[in-house]
């Protein structure tokens, strides 16, 4: 696969003479333009997913299409109705609807006092409901976004004053606005309806849109294509505008509902269209009048209004998951492998702690179903390290939570063991997963700060966690928690367990949250990247933290890491992982000294241009990890290869096992390429 | 505000006017009910947002029960930005009143300022929305405090 992103290294020197930006940072800032730019072009694609997510949601495709049909009806009021909506006819009024008694198929909704048509009435009140609504929504959303964007970017003065006139507005209940206004009006067309409607609508757009902006606008996109000499109104309407957009239609939607309620609101208290114009407003409020003699007056309009608004709901329900699709996998869902989860016992201490065999993990998508894991295998013996390392997106992660079965929806193990003490993890139903989570695994995350419960003391969380595993009442809870802090070798836990998490520093964070993790001595412990959103100096610390805990504790970890010269100074066999295999495993030294598979050489390489003399030039490895919906069927690596032959194009190479312990997989190893797969499986035996 | 539209089909039940404590029950009925979309959905958006959070994947890695998972750390965090919104609401509770003290043919404020303003009795119009602007503030400022109470991060 070529790289997708192309940078020339003149362009990017040109950008690093001419900015404050470092060249590193310029050149991922231009990735990042070129890859956003990329990224808003591909429109169309959109638009069908659009399409094939509504057939999929029948609610919303539902309340889309009941909505359209209402909309049409509106615009043809003048070919549908069978009558004149204004035209009276004193003679057959109060006439009730066609299927009572005394009704007839001239009317077939029965007529007003003055004998006017209900049915026609609602067809062309449809026309003036909606029209009012819609306008009113166009309007108050063309001034909100306006001003959103204006304020959002600008800022300053211009924000604060925008901001302060939207506030005055919030605290004024809408109702009293509306009455002033249209009270003092002796007349109230459409229009005096659209301006109210549309001045009480702005102030939720511009506050949303300016919100999103002043989130875009600190986006790295943004900022390098300022540095890069964009224009600020270039960058607004090219960069930013796009990215903002898409929640409008989706509030305008919503919006639209409550006009529609808010029109015939302003009718009830005889603020809406002066008569005899109808609208469902206006019709609802004259039926109230005469509600025990002619009910359906009131009802059908009713009915109107609550159709209109129900179906705009459904629609504006389905367009918001599909905006913000990750609302819809926000629960937790776990489904085991079918199969028996009790392995056959084999109880001998030797064995490994964790035996991972043919480990897949897929995240099923519209576009095809990813791979993030592909047939991992790798045994860890209790006590021991496992340092897994990777690129962003090799799939290092996942293979820690698919260990602790905490995959994120709709991610699921489609095959392969997971074999820990005598269990297998990825069929044990969900209550007993339940219980070895955090008694047995235990699992520590990237940022710490996010890992921990905002609003809850750190003393609460641990007691909590102490008391869910150990059964303690609250007082030996309490001397248990001021243990497991000392035992990270926090100065004050007294103060610390007080302490709401923001109160502490990241390095103290990641303490409580080791201390957390080991709170029921687990047997393994997985650690994904914790130290990466640390500085250096707290990392160091943390690291001799962990060293010192895993000899007393004796617990097993995997550890995942970005960085391989992290990890050789704590883990006993490193495993290199990329495009979701493992590419190479062996013991610490040997992988470090050794490097058998190309891609951990050129890994290694690049760590030693760093840390050895002459760092002229950042080595890099060229080109991009492949796009994980379109694995090559070869070796993953070979378009960055330096050694890639014709046979790495077409067969994925099988680990080949190099020393005791030590496998990688590459045709590089095998004597005879073309015969390699066999050699391979044998070596797997 | 839906249940505004249904309130008059359930309107010949009970009493109009304001004749003891039973009839309060269909004002109120109305008035909360027309509420409850907008809080339904804003709970679940504010469960579903909370529930992707990171603590929440930590705190199921170290065993925390489901149960507690939901009721003690996804509520609290999710409570917070819905009492801002309750609060907001009150402007929409105290116009809403306006409508629904008109329906019920009730004494209150909001009828007040109603007929004044029918009548252009334009300084009874503004005691009235003085008064109905200073219960907004109150309820927003009480709002406020609440939510000090709520999130340890803000403090007065």
């Amino acid at each position: 696969m070529p790289p997708s992103i192309p940078v020339s290294s003149t362009e990017s020197g040109v950008v690093a003479e001419t900015t404050v930006l470092s060249p590193e940072a310029s050149v991922s800032a231009q990735e990042n333009v070129v890859a956003f730019e990329t990224a808003t072009k591909a429109t169309p694609t959109r638009w069908r997913d659009f399409g094939n997510y509504l057939l999929a949601r029948k609610t919303a495709l539902g309340g889309l299409i009941a909505f359209l049909l209402i909309a049409t009806i509106a615009l043809l009021a003048p070919l549908i109705a069978p009558h004149d909506p204004l035209q009276q006819n004193l003679a057959d009024n109060f006439k009730p609807p066609v299927w009572e008694e005394g009704g007839s198929t001239n009317y077939l909704l029965g007529t007003d006092p003055l004998g006017r048509d209900l049915l026609s009435r609602l067809i062309y009140g449809a026309r003036y409901s909606l029209t009012i609504s819609l306008s009113s929504v166009l309007l108050g959303t063309a001034l909100g976004f306006a001003i959103g964007l204006v304020s959002g970017y600008f800022g300053g003065l211009t924000d604060t004053v925008l901001m302060r006139l939207g506030d005055i507005q919030l605290a004024f209940p809408f109702v009293l606005f509306a009455i002033a206004v249209l009270a003092v009006s002796p007349e109230r067309t459409p229009a005096h309806l659209i301006l109210v409607l549309s001045i009480s609508s702005w102030i939720i757009y511009a506050r949303v849109v300016r919100s999103r902006v002043l989130s875009e606008r600190g986006k790295d996109y943004a900022l390098a294509a300022r540095a890069l000499g964009a224009s600020r109104w270039r960058v607004l309407f090219r960069y930013v505008v796009p990215n903002v957009w898409q929640i409008v239609p989706l509030i305008a939607l919503l919006d639209l509902g409550f006009l529609v309620i808010v029109e015939s609101l302003l009718s009830f208290i005889s603020l809406g269209l002066s008569p005899p114009t109808p609208s469902w407003g206006t019709i609802l409020a004259d039926g109230r009048q005469y509600m025990m003699i002619t009910p359906w007056m009131a009802i059908f309009p009713g009915l109107a209004i609550a159709m209109t608004v129900l179906s705009i709901s459904l629609a504006a329900d389905g367009l918001a998951d599909f905006f913000d699709p990750k609302l819809v996998h926000g629960k937790f869902h776990r489904l085991p492998l079918p199969g028996p989860a009790l392995l056959p016992t084999c109880e001998d201490d030797a064995g490994p702690l964790l035996s991972i065999r043919d480990l897949t993990t897929i995240f099923p998508t519209r576009a095809g179903s990813i791979e993030a894991v592909r047939n991992v295998s790798f045994d860890l013996a209790p006590g021991q390290v496992l340092g897994v390392v990777g690129e962003s997106g090799s799939g290092k992660s996942t293979l820690g939570l698919s260990i602790i079965q905490l995959l994120d929806a709709p991610g699921r193990v489609a095959q392969g063991e997971i074999r820990f003490m005598g269990r297998d993890l990825a069929r044990v139903g969900n209550t007993e997963m339940a219980a070895i989570r955090g008694a047995k695994i235990g699992m520590i995350f990237q940022d710490p700060g996010a890992s921990l419960n905002p609003v809850l003391t750190v003393g609460a969380q641990l007691d909590e966690t102490l008391r869910q595993h150990r059964k303690l009442r609250p007082a030996q809870a309490r001397v248990a928690a001021r243990q497991a802090l000392a035992a990270v070798h926090i100065a004050d836990p007294d103060r610390v367990l007080r302490a709401y998490p923001f109160q502490l520093s990241g390095g103290m964070q990641q303490r409580v949250m080791i201390a957390l993790a080991l709170a029921s001595a687990p047997a393994l412990l997985i650690l994904d990247e914790p130290t990466s959103a640390l500085d250096v100096t707290t990392q160091a610390q943390l690291l001799d933290e962990l060293a010192s805990l895993r000899e007393r504790l004796g617990a097993s970890m995997l550890f995942i890491s970005h960085d391989i010269a992290l990890l050789s100074g704590i883990a006993d066999t490193i495993a290199v992982m990329y495009a979701g295999q493992i590419c190479e495993i062996g013991p610490r030294d040997q992988v470090i000294d050794s490097p058998q598979h190309p891609y951990t050489q050129a890994l290694l390489h690049a760590v030693e241009r760093v840390t050895g003399p002459g760092r002229s030039r950042l080595d890099t490895i060229p080109g991009d990890p492949p796009d994980p919906t379109q694995l090559p069927t070869g070796c993953p690596f070979a378009p960055r290869c330096p050694f890639s032959m014709p046979v790495c194009v077409e067969i994925n190479p099988a680990p080949v096992v190099t020393a005791p312990g030590h496998s990688a997989a590459c045709h590089l190893l095998v004597p005879d390429p073309v015969g390699s797969r066999n050699g391979a499986r044998e070596a797997l035996v | 505000m839906l249940v505004l539209v249904f309130a008059i089909e359930l309107r010949w039940f009970p009493a109009i006017d304001l004749t003891g404590p039973r009839s309060f029950v269909l004002p109120a009925a109305t008035l909360s009910l027309a509420l409850m979309p907008l809080l339904v959905r804003a709970v679940r958006q504010g469960f579903l947002e909370t529930l992707g959070e990171g603590f929440v994947r930590a705190a199921r890695a170290r065993g925390v029960s489901e149960r507690r998972l939901l009721g003690v750390h996804v509520m609290k965090v999710a409570a917070i930005p819905l009492i801002t919104l309750v609060g907001l609401q009150a402007g929409y509770v105290l116009g809403g009143a306006i409508v629904i003290e008109s329906i019920f043919n009730w004494p209150g404020i909001g009828n007040l300022a109603l007929q004044a303003i029918q009548q252009r009795d334009f300084p009874m119009v503004q005691g009235t929305v003085l008064v109905i602007a200073i219960v907004f503030t109150v309820v927003n400022f009480l709002v406020d405090l609440t939510y000090a109470a709520l999130d340890p991060r803000v403090k007065y």
